[in-house]
């Protein structure tokens, strides 16, 4: 069973990788099964996580085995089934009640930790390598920094004309996000690169394909 | 058409086999690249390794079979590590596509060590609503994970039984394809104060930076070379080694059709203004 998993595997790899030859019947075909697999696989495992344990066996453990505590799993559920009713014109508005309390949920959890995470965080990160000027590396990398946040924060000020002064500073602004452009094209290179050479591997592993190779 | 613009024209599909030849061809030629360890993963197998033995790590596995290749060796050294160092783990999914990896994962590489689950390992399996799911772990675990993956108790499992939240826990490290390394800094780092570390893919590794230099995070295990680098710490040559001696020769023939394509294109610019001179 483990190796006819494996040649589906290495078949549907090959599959996918013909695109690049051009646009086939195969790829298409590889394609569409993914699609289907995920979303049935989600399903599944979303299912038997998560709707059996924590909301199927509580509802019946109320009326099987008389644990009137877990009757609070009753609020969420309903809220839960009410955003189905979005297929229907009639109680199309009951949307709006678990949504708005996603909203308000989400709204709420996220304000604050955003601000301290990616606000407040990042300004000290920018400042506090001034307070500890030990060597000239912390020096010049403090003023790197310091500079390209400033430049790169004006660039994005649309306030007023990007000439003069604002002009040249926003062209520094730039330079900083060409080069963080450029950094993660090269990150992103070399991550897909990583990706052939997992399926080159998982190919070149298959039993089959192993023996006739050189060891 | 000259000979450069059909050198500017070439067909994609030449530069993809060129590509496919500098892959499969490292395979099978004996290397001995060196790995240069970077401190962002330095800093991650630091901080375990300081650690004392019985303390607890969270592991989360947030990625796919998609970014295995990537995400999957550097999960196995990192719980190699853990592992060797009688430290407890404690594995979460966020991700639905990353359940039954990282059960294989912890497993596999707990057979290794012999470690035994429910006393030295617990996998609490997948669960939805990710940002739900790490807020309530800083008030009590058995919120979002009364039961682990086999449908155990968290009550009834021995090794859980002075685990409550993150107050004791030392370390959360995130191997994420996605968004989870953000929930878990914003939900886990900045609401809870929780040491956090990433183990993450090469696409991401750029935009996770600035939270390294505030210290929100530890260290960066960043693509295959991160985990590779972790290998080496380790001392245990994995997939991640052999892969990165591959990657090496990729990029090597990859940045030569960059400067290949550059000449070609300044070449041809510079004979079309001789050309349109001389009309």
């Amino acid at each position: 069973m483990t190796l006819i998993g494996l040649w589906i595997g290495a078949a549907l790899t090959l599959c996918i990788y013909s695109f690049l030859y051009k646009d086939n019947p195969f790829f298409k075909f590889a394609e569409h099964l993914f699609v289907g697999v995920s979303a049935g696989y989600l399903l599944t495992i979303t299912f038997h996580d998560n709707f059996m344990p924590y909301i199927y066996e509580p509802i019946k453990s109320i009326f099987t085995d008389g644990k009137y505590g877990e009757i609070q799993i009753i609020i969420p559920t309903a809220l839960g089934l009410m955003m189905f009713m979005q297929f229907t014109h009639k109680y199309g508005w009951m949307v709006r009640l678990p949504f708005a309390f996603m909203m308000g949920y989400y709204a709420g959890a996220s304000i604050a930790p955003n601000m301290q995470a990616d606000i407040y965080e990042q300004i000290r990160g920018t400042a506090m390598p001034f307070g500890s000027l030990d060597s000239v590396s912390v020096i010049v990398n403090a003023i790197i920094i310091l500079i390209g946040v400033i430049c790169t924060l004006l660039y994005f000020f649309f306030s007023k004309e990007h000439k003069g002064i604002l002009g040249g500073i926003s062209k520094v602004g730039i330079i900083y996000l060409m080069i963080g452009f450029g950094a993660a094209f090269g990150y992103t290179v070399m991550s897909r690169i990583s990706l052939l050479i997992g399926r080159i591997d998982f190919l070149l592993n298959l039993p089959l394909i192993r023996s006739f190779l050189p060891q | 058409m000259s000979k450069l613009e059909k050198l500017n024209n070439i067909d994609r599909r030449i530069i993809y086999l060129i590509i496919a030849i500098a892959v499969i061809v490292p395979f099978f030629i004996p290397m001995g690249l060196p790995i240069y360890v970077s401190p962002p993963v330095k800093n991650v197998h630091e901080y375990i390794d300081a650690l004392p033995s019985g303390s607890v790590v969270m592991i989360g596995f947030n990625f796919g079979p998609s970014t295995m290749p990537e995400l999957y060796p550097m999960c196995v050294a990192v719980l190699r590590h853990c592992y060797s160092k009688n430290i407890k783990v404690i594995g979460v999914c966020l991700h639905s596509e990353g359940a039954t990896i990282a059960d294989n994962a912890m497993r596999s590489t707990a057979e290794e060590y012999d470690y035994k689950e429910h006393e030295d390992y617990v996998y609490l399996g997948f669960k939805v609503q990710p940002v739900a799911v790490i807020l309530g772990m800083g008030e009590d675990i058995a919120i979002p994970f009364p039961n682990d993956y086999t449908g155990t108790p968290l009550s009834k499992i021995p090794m859980m039984k002075n685990i409550k939240n993150y107050n004791d826990i030392e370390l959360v490290v995130d191997f994420s394809s996605g968004l989870s390394t953000d929930w878990w800094i914003l939900y886990a780092g900045a609401k809870y104060h929780q040491k956090l570390a990433v183990g993450c893919t090469g696409v991401m590794v750029s935009g996770l930076y600035p939270y390294l230099n505030t210290g929100q995070l530890i260290g960066i295990i960043g693509g295959l070379k991160g985990a590779a680098e972790y290998e080496n710490l380790i001392e245990q040559e994995g997939k991640a080694t052999l892969g990165m001696k591959v990657q090496s020769i990729a990029h090597v023939v990859i940045i030569l059709i960059v400067i290949f394509g550059n000449a070609v294109y300044i070449l041809l610019l510079r004979q079309k203004r001789r050309e349109g001179v001389k009309n």
